[in-house]
């Protein structure tokens, strides 16, 4: 069984501390964790933190190893990181963009079994017809699909994703969280995801994580996180959590604290 | 299934046409070079010259056809053939790793550094016992090529540093070194001013062998060095946070590129002065024609370096009959229009 924990990592830019020693609980395969809180939270920070691209002090362990103390490209073959920012129009193909996530990957399988990946990938997304388009022809909604599939066709341990929502239609929304769930179980990833709508994170994944100014202020199973009080605190917002008539649970804003 | 398959031939036949297009551009560039030796003040036949050229450097089976081939027009042709080449190279590099449609080593100030080095190496008289001159001109063109490059770079990473930042920093660098070269102008004695001079429009009237040999080697190593690292300058078009995520060592990946682009840098200027907008134009040339697999568009954007620069070189020679323009003209005739276009473009999307 695969077993996640990072933390507690504390990290600063210049004076500024951005991180307040942040640790997750022990996160398991086949699970999704989604990271809450409000804008400038420390939330992108987090992420970029345990996956590398910047240094923090603290352990980052998965399964016994420590992913602190790897270099990046030993760290690509288990983790799989997705930045906020779009992936930008360059001139290159949607296949050709996720083929090079799988040459970097360091377990490079060969032409044609990354061929049939990539295709899996893509259909699994539900974007299929964009196989064979361009980057720079595509909307940013697009591209951010494409830079999904650049971190799921590694089938990594750990999947880190800092907001994949942000700019989907309503659709693609739902398919991404349905992909992401599913591909979560099939592939018993641990999969980490900053969600900034609570309403999302409450309906689609199984704990969450809630930052306030680079401290975590709540963590556990997502119900006991996206409460009422929760969201006063961190958000500074007065919600209201219903259920449907299906059970799916709803968060209604109804006015700030 | 039968949707994979159509996707595997759609990717290799885009594949193939792209590797077409490199073969087009090696092919342009052959006959650029020969179309150059063909014209100039004195007209070769092609039978002649290829007599020429296949009777060798020492045999002047035909007189003087062989003295014009050997001596004159194929140094200087083929400097500028592997100064566009070096361009070519050393501005799809830089535009990659500092992720700026106007970077080159002209618009950012490392060729006006190297002149500066170069200059300064000749007026100290900086020679290292034992070796050519041209090798201790070329190394301290290149002192002052990488210094400016990680001085750039610097620029880059500072929080905030945007394109048009960068750009106005480079050729801040760009006015500050002319304007050192020039006060070493003014002191300079007189047979050096002559060289002096001669850097700050560039030319390869002066290619001679050695020059070419020393060039094309570095060249050469620079071109399967960058190669190899392909694969992560691609990545790099993604973002520093995507590359790393992906497992690219984002700091030693662009560190390569940049010694490799103050080495080509430095050479070209060192050999042939400065040369602008070679190294702007090429890659926009390149990334139409292959898009920005780095495996295809570093040697596409050597490749129609290489065809710019000898075209340029055709013209320089042939459009006053009896003088030989200083190429840099010809290079800077095309290339403001298009750093303008390129400009120009910017603004509207933004
Ligand atoms: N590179 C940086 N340099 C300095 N401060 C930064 C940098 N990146 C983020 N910050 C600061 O860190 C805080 C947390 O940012 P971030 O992690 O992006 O928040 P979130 O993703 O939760 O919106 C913010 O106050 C932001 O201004
Ligand atoms: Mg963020």
């Amino acid at each position: 069984m695969t077993e996640f924990q990072a933390g507690p990592l504390s990290l600063s830019f210049g004076r500024k501390q951005v991180l307040h020693e942040v640790r997750t609980e022990v996160l398991r395969g086949g699970t999704m964790t989604a990271l809450l809180g409000p804008n400038g939270s420390g939330k992108s920070t987090f992420l970029r933190a345990v996956a590398g691209v910047i240094r923090a002090n603290g352990p980052i362990m998965l399964d016994g190893m420590n992913l602190a103390r790897m270099s990046v490209q030993e760290k690509a073959r288990y983790c799989a990181y997705m930045p906020q920012l779009l992936p930008p129009p360059v001139r290159m193909s949607v296949v050709e963009v996720v083929l090079l996530s799988l040459r970097l990957g360091g377990n490079y399988v060969g032409a044609s079994a990354a061929m049939e990946r990539v295709d899996a990938v893509l259909a699994s997304l539900g974007i299929m017809h964009l196989a064979d388009a361009m980057m720079g022809e595509l909307s940013g909604g697009q591209r951010q699909m494409i830079g999904l599939a650049q971190a799921l066709v590694r089938s990594p341990k750990l999947l880190l994703l800092d907001e994949p929502l942000s700019a989907l239609d309503p659709r693609y929304q739902f398919i991404v969280m349905d992909a992401l769930k599913r591909e979560t179980v099939l592939r018993n990833m641990v999969t980490l995801v900053v969600l900034h709508d609570p309403a999302v994170a409450l309906r689609q994944v199984d704990s969450a994580m809630m930052l306030r100014t680079g401290r975590v202020i709540a963590s556990g199973v997502v119900e006991d996180i996206v409460t009422p009080e929760i969201m006063a605190e961190a958000y500074g917002v007065r919600a209201r959590i219903e259920r449907g008539s299906d059970g799916a649970a709803m968060v209604s804003v109804e006015g700030v604290v | 299934m039968k949707e994979r398959s159509n996707t595997e031939s759609v990717q290799r036949a885009l594949l193939c046409r792209r590797l077409l297009i490199i073969a087009l551009l090696l092919s342009g560039l052959i006959a650029a070079v020969l179309w150059n030796l063909v014209c100039g003040a004195s007209h070769l036949p092609l039978d002649l010259l290829l007599k020429a050229l296949f009777s060798g450097p020492d045999d002047h089976l035909e007189g003087s056809a062989g003295v014009i081939l050997w001596q004159l027009r194929l140094p200087m042709v083929l400097m500028s053939a592997v100064t566009g080449l070096s361009l070519g190279l050393a501005g799809a590099e830089m535009q990659t790793v500092l992720d700026n449609p106007l970077a080159s080593p002209f618009t950012l100030g490392l060729s006006a550094a190297s002149a500066f080095g170069a200059s300064l190496a000749i007026i100290l008289g900086l020679y290292i016992p034992g070796l050519p001159s041209e090798w201790s001109i070329a190394g301290n063109a290149f002192l002052f090529s990488i210094g400016s490059a990680f001085l750039l770079e610097m620029v880059v990473r500072l929080r905030g540093a945007s394109a048009e930042t960068v750009i106005l920093f480079g050729i801040a660098m760009v006015f500050a070194f002319q304007a050192m070269v020039s006060m070493l102008q003014f002191v300079a004695s007189e047979d050096s001013l002559q060289d002096l001079v001669f850097w700050t429009m560039g030319s390869v009237t002066r290619a001679d062998w050695t020059k070419l040999t020393l060039l094309s080697s570095v060249f050469s190593a620079v071109m399967i060095w960058s190669f190899r690292d392909s694969l992560p300058l691609t990545a790099l078009r993604f973002g520093d946070d995507r590359a790393a995520g992906l497992g690219v060592d984002v700091r030693r990946v662009r560190l390569a590129a940049l010694i490799r682009i103050s080495l080509l840098a430095a050479l070209a200027v060192a050999f042939s002065g400065t040369i602008g907008f070679v190294g702007l134009v090429a890659p926009h040339i390149a990334r139409r024609l292959v898009g920005e697999d780095h495996r295809l568009y570093l040697p596409a954007a050597a490749l129609s370096g290489g065809i710019i620069l000898c075209l340029a070189c055709l013209a320089a020679r042939t459009l006053v009959p009896g003088e030989v323009l200083p190429v840099g003209i010809m290079t800077a005739l095309v290339g403001v229009p298009f750093f303008l276009g390129i400009v120009l473009r910017r603004e509207k999307t933004e």
